[in-house]
């Protein structure tokens, strides 16, 4: 559990307060499901680390859960950012090794590509229908929230999925041209932490 | 993580929150409260800060769920083995219940089960003048109904007799009373009765015979046996 692992005290070195405790525990166990494979105990440092940052200004923070979540978010982005990743060599054998279910994480720059492909190829249409089906929406639902019909949102889905498996094919295509994976052994990017 | 996700959750920074729903407001579309098309469910998708916040309280609304639906199953698993246990429980009283039942009309059974003794009177008959009887040798009965088939003494005369079980012989303390007519078996006279001695305890015991018309009582030693 989040709260066993964490150490959270205030600049006295006393317990923080209810409050504090529970949004950062709260953000820490949202961080920890959505970074999965981000270092468990550099995650924990940095919820402790906001949680300090709140103790001082506690009077300030409207919102301690949205505070705790939007900082340690920023605190996620600031270490990737500093931390680049690094390119290591490894055997076809050593990626097939690799369990399925182990994230490929991919570096900055890739996911800033990724980005701005997503920006230019989806609309603010597509956008919407996707993150409305991240809310667990279905096309019944989506069509009434866009107040178009069954048929047209199930083809709005259908076009934001098409579009989206589009360019992940398409950044993917680019990655591997660029490493010339094709007929050689391959070179996986790998990022460590 | 998806890269859709990735993306709602990096790509629009709104670091100064601006036009951002409450939390309860995020908290309801995590929890799908909200209807379908409240604007706040299409602000997700250009705040990455509300999106980040959105996950955090579908995150928790998940693991509350999913250990919601943990206690319930365990709950009914619980339930279904109280009831297994009580049924089995209640199937073992009731099985117990015609065990003693059973036992208990067996048991009663036995206690209405009369025994046939018989008690051979004919060579100790009684002398004139008062004095004893020939003491009886091993005549007992058991502490049950008994038909009691008597062989009267020698010399005895024919009628209905009262044959009583007393523990002294004034004859006021009966145990068990019963009557007969006699009955001729050659020279002999042969009187039936019924005694309930269920109620004695075991121990010494008179038995006391008389016949209607006389007022003489004859009293021959007895033991009352035990079940």
């Amino acid at each position: 559990m989040a709260a066993t692992l964490l150490h959270l005290v205030d600049q006295y070195g006393q317990p923080v307060p209810p409050q504090v405790r529970l949004a950062v525990e709260a953000a820490y166990r949202w961080a920890e499901r959505e970074y999965r494979p981000f270092d468990h105990a550099v995650l924990a440092a940095m919820a402790e680390a906001v949680a300090l940052a709140m103790c001082r200004h506690l009077d300030g923070i409207e919102s301690p859960r949205r505070y705790a979540v939007a900082a340690l978010m920023g605190k996620l982005h600031e270490w990737y950012r500093a931390h680049p990743a690094v390119e290591i060599l490894m055997d076809p054998a050593e990626v097939e090794a690799l369990p399925d279910d182990e994230p490929k994480s991919i570096s900055a720059a890739e996911l800033n590509l990724l980005f701005s492909e997503i920006k230019a190829q989806l609309s603010e249409r597509d956008r919407q229908v996707l993150v409305l089906l991240e809310q667990d929406l279905g096309p019944q639902e989506i069509a009434k929230a866009f107040e178009i019909s069954y048929f047209a949102a199930a083809k709005a889905i259908q076009r934001a999925r098409d579009r989206m498996a589009a360019i992940l094919s398409e950044t993917r295509a680019q990655k591997g041209e660029e490493n010339g994976t094709m007929n050689r052994p391959r070179a996986v990017g790998f990022k460590i932490w | 993580m998806k890269p859709i996700r990735q993306f709602f959750l990096e790509a629009n920074p709104n670091p100064e929150r601006q036009g951002c729903p409450d939390e309860k407001t995020l908290k309801d579309i995590a929890e799908n409260r909200l209807p379908a098309d409240h604007p706040a469910r299409l602000h997700l998708a250009s705040c990455s800060p509300c999106f980040a916040e959105f996950r955090s309280f579908k995150g928790q609304f998940e693991t509350k769920s999913a250990s919601r639906r943990r206690i319930l199953a365990w709950g009914i698993a619980a339930c279904l083995l109280v009831a297994v246990g009580l049924f089995r429980v209640k199937a073992i009283i009731k099985k117990s219940d015609g065990n003693v039942a059973t036992s208990q009309a067996q048991k009663q059974g036995a206690e209405l089960a009369a025994v046939d003794r018989t008690i051979d009177l004919f060579n100790h008959g009684t002398v004139r003048g008062g004095a004893d009887p020939n003491p009886l040798e091993a005549v007992s009965l058991p502490s049950s109904l008994v038909h009691l088939h008597l062989i009267l003494p020698r010399f005895s005369d024919a009628g209905s007799y009262v044959v009583a079980v007393t523990r002294d012989r004034a004859g006021t303390a009966i145990v068990a009373r019963g009557t007969g007519k006699t009955r001729g078996d050659g020279q002999r006279l042969l009187l039936d009765v019924s005694l309930d001695l269920r109620g004695a305890q075991a121990g010494s015991y008179f038995l006391a015979t008389v016949r209607e018309s006389d007022n003489g009582t004859y009293y021959y030693p007895l033991n009352v046996q035990g079940r």
